[in-house]
């Protein structure tokens, strides 16, 4: 596939309630009970070849007595509700990967550490391997409003292919059709070094802050779905985490 | 009237965390994605319709503004053995609403309303969209009696038998035991309070409880297990880990 994208990340104040939103909004299903650490994230899978959105929120009100900046965008981001809050970008290997470090001036999040407590877990055990740039230890870019890249080995546990809870007058996703983004076409381009990210990634910009701003799913046998919430910048701005 | 164990609360901090430990630690399978406002729940049935619902709170910014103190949080920031799990609530079940109504006026105290259809969001909901459609007593709106302490069971009435929490399909994986029931049950207080609270001459007639004279509540839940060793799940209950009950308004 080459560079693609992967998943969405839709900050929530409450993940419960923003998938059954969600559902009732636009008909697709979701799957429960992956976590890391005080974070749970409910999964809407997008149709082929591999997307999800992940409805992100604290599920641990404890995590709140130690406070950190990347909380704390969290906290400010969900106050009014459900943001986009990042885009993830997905490469064919590692080899690809790399190369994004090295145009990143970073290094790769490899999912080596023992802890399982460092990875997302599932309610059936399983322990979601993934590798990731830029690092961990930098400040995420979501936070400017720009994408991330990962690579996932095991395609066959992704997130986008786990069986949904089944409902009632469920829709089939066929696929992102198209994203709207914040800014420039020139910025992501900047940021990616690539030359046209709008063709390659099927995104449109719209000249508003950074971030995602809306996604168009594919729906079988019925109308394109456009999933519409502010992008994370919308509620604080990129240049409060400018290098 | 009949009086059965409907459920046990185990309050935790992390739910995720809280049910990935209790399944290490007895082999009990749960399943996910059960919620009511700001709480949410993992649910472990137990075999003979019963369940432990690990419950906590899955919304910050709704946590925020909840009046302080706060019964709930202060009781699970209380470190301990269980990452601060502790045993919220025991839930008796009674077979009728009006079992339910009776038991509402001995004990001074309301039926809480059966608007599961006109106002799903305050009820339990579940990602196929089932709302769950049960009613609890006694309520006491303008607050609880103080010759009852906080820790004795509420009573429930669960018309959906085949929906109930105990009787859906937990997650499948590796070296999950299969539960056959609640054996017997810890509970804080004396066998007189809860007798008393109950309506029966002897609660241990009634449910099978065993008393050990510390704080009301919940202490341990044992379960038998399919071809294995029963499991026994000790927590502290609830009111063991605050000091002065006089602080908190709910």
């Amino acid at each position: 596939m080459g560079l693609h994208i992967d998943h969405i990340s839709l900050a929530s104040p409450n993940i419960f309630r923003s998938a059954d939103t969600l559902r009732k909004e636009t008909g697709l299903g979701y799957w429960t009970g992956e976590w890391i650490r005080d974070t749970a994230v409910h999964i809407v899978p997008l149709g082929p070849p591999g997307n999800f959105i992940e409805i992100s929120g604290f599920i641990d009100v404890h995590t709140l007595k130690t406070m950190d900046e990347h909380k704390q965008w969290i906290m400010d981001i969900t106050e009014t509700g459900d943001h986009f809050n990042g885009l993830c970008l997905g490469v064919d290997s590692m080899e690809e990967l790399e190369q994004f470090a090295k145009h990143f001036k970073s290094i790769i999040n490899l999912a080596n550490d023992p802890n399982p407590a460092t990875h997302f877990q599932r309610a059936n055990g399983y322990i979601l391997p993934m590798a990731s740039t830029p690092s961990y230890s930098e400040r995420s870019p979501w936070m400017k409003g720009l994408p991330n890249v990962y690579f996932y080995p095991d395609r066959t546990h992704h997130s986008s292919g786990q069986p949904v809870h089944a409902s009632e007058n469920m829709v089939r996703p066929t696929g992102i059709k198209w994203v709207e983004y914040g800014g420039t076409e020139a910025e992501m381009a900047k940021w990616l070094g690539i030359p046209n990210p709008g063709e390659v990634l099927k995104m449109k910009f719209n000249g508003k802050s950074l971030g995602l701003w809306a996604v168009c799913v594919g729906a079988e046998g019925k109308e394109d779905i456009v999933i519409r919430r502010p992008a994370a910048s919308d509620a604080v701005p990129v240049s409060k985490y400018a290098d | 009237m009949k009086i059965h164990i409907n459920h046990f609360a185990l309050g935790a901090r992390n739910i995720y965390e809280a049910s990935e430990r209790l399944f290490k630690e007895t082999g009990l399978g749960f399943w996910t994605g059960e919620w009511v406002q700001s709480t949410g729940c993992h649910m472990f049935p137990l075999g003979g319709d019963v369940f432990i619902e690990v419950e906590g709170t899955i919304d910050a910014h709704a946590y925020l503004k909840m009046p302080k103190p706060n019964y709930i949080y202060d009781v699970l920031d209380t470190d301990n053995d269980y990452n601060g799990d502790h045993w919220t609530g025991l839930m008796l079940g009674v077979e009728s609403l009006a079992d339910l109504e009776a038991i509402a006026k001995r004990l001074g105290g309301e039926v809480s309303p059966d608007d599961s259809k006109i106002n799903p969001y305050n009820h339990f909901i579940r990602p196929d969209g089932y709302v769950m459609g049960y009613q609890s007593a006694p309520r006491y709106p303008n607050g609880r009696p103080s010759k009852w302490p906080r820790g004795l069971p509420t009573f429930y009435y669960y018309p959906d038998v085949p929906g109930r929490s105990s009787n859906q399909p937990v997650v499948a994986r590796a070296h999950m035991v299969e539960p056959t029931g609640v054996k017997w049950i810890e509970f804080g207080g004396t066998e007189e309070l809860l007798s008393e609270w109950m309506g029966v001459k002897k609660a241990s007639d009634v449910i099978p409880v065993r008393f050990n004279g510390k704080a009301v509540g919940v202490w341990a839940v044992c379960v038998g297990i399919e071809g294995k060793d029963d499991v026994v799940i000790r927590r502290p209950a609830a009111a063991s880990s605050i000091k002065d009950e006089s602080i908190y308004k709910t």
